[in-house]
């Protein structure tokens, strides 16, 4: 289920394929996304799909109950503040929805693989995708600059030590992971609300500072007996 | 009340006893993934009695042998 599995593969390409269509192409592409993110679920609740075992079931499970929580509680301070005019959205039902996929994709995301790798593993995936996915930003963002793409692609590499960092040393990673998050808090100055509206300021504190200090966090409170030895998946160890 | 119960168990001992099988070999037997034998190793996960019982007619023992309920401390 979190592994890069020939499902999650197919569900991946299909978000990655929708988002990039939704903002180059037609926002009904976006439809593509949706099936990518929940199409797997679908298909495993009406049993056609039987890709998981009982664990992978259960992580699956606590992560969407994790993932209600926290978009119901946004859902109803959400409502609450738009109806009481102390959060101004301008486009009120698109943002607003948008503000709850992603927090529930976020803590499902995050809820599953912390739940089926441990924090360790978990942490080292999180910070791998989240730099692959700016290594692919950038790319695409100037393809036909090579030059600026190599500099601006140089920004990734303290994701992919830090990844490599969390596994060896996984206090030392967690304490630079909380302090890179609190550095990109005050380089983007998320503390100003009104400077880039509060959508944008929002969706980056959710979508980037949000997870460096979650995962951060996680590896500096981390019990010690959560130590997991087995990072190859060949299955070579032994008692 | 407690979200789930203590249980510890001798899956190491056994596949030990079982000529050193891998996790990933015992994963295939019982037809679960390999991260599941970690986690039940570990005493992160306690398995349904399906799984339970597939793992102690693996090993030809009783579920008993294999898990055990921890005394509270």
């Amino acid at each position: 289920m979190a592994g890069m599995t020939p499902v999650g593969m197919v569900a991946g390409m299909l978000v990655f394929l929708g988002a990039l269509l939704a903002v180059t192409v037609d926002m009904r592409f976006l439809l593509l996304t949706g099936m990518g993110a929940f199409g797997p679920g679908f298909l495993r609740v009406s049993g056609v799909l039987k890709d998981q075992d009982e664990f992978a079931r259960l992580a699956t499970y606590k992560a969407g109950y994790y993932a209600s929580l926290f978009a119901g509680s946004a859902a109803i301070i959400l409502i609450s503040g738009l109806k009481a005019g102390t959060v101004d959205l301008d486009d009120s039902a698109s943002q607003a929805f948008t503000i709850i996929l992603a927090i529930i994709w976020l803590v499902s995301v995050f809820a599953s693989l912390h739940r089926y790798w441990g924090v360790q593993k978990a942490v080292f995936r999180i910070l791998i995708i989240f730099g692959s996915l700016w290594f692919v930003f950038v790319v695409l963002s100037h393809g036909n600059e090579p030059l600026t793409a190599l500099m601006e692609s140089l920004v990734v590499l303290p994701f992919f030590i830090l990844a490599w960092v969390s596994l060896r040393w996984p206090r030392v990673a967690g304490a630079l992971i909380v302090t890179l998050g609190i550095f990109c808090f005050f380089l983007f100055r998320m503390y100003q609300f009104d400077r880039i509206g509060f959508m944008s300021t929002f969706l980056t504190f959710l979508l980037f500072i949000c997870p460096l200090l979650v995962a951060g966090l996680a590896l500096l409170l981390k019990k010690q007996e959560d130590n997991d030895n087995n990072f190859t998946d060949g299955g070579e160890d032994h008692v | 009340m407690k979200e789930t119960e203590n249980i510890r168990n001798t899956l190491r001992r056994h596949r030990f006893l079982c000529g050193e099988l891998t996790q990933q070999d015992l994963a295939d037997k019982v037809g679960v993934s390999r991260q599941t034998i970690v986690t039940l190793e570990k005493g992160q996960y306690n398995p349904s009695v399906a799984l339970a019982l597939r793992l102690a007619a693996f090993f030809k023992t009783s579920v008993e042998e294999l898990f055990q309920l921890e005394e509270d401390s």
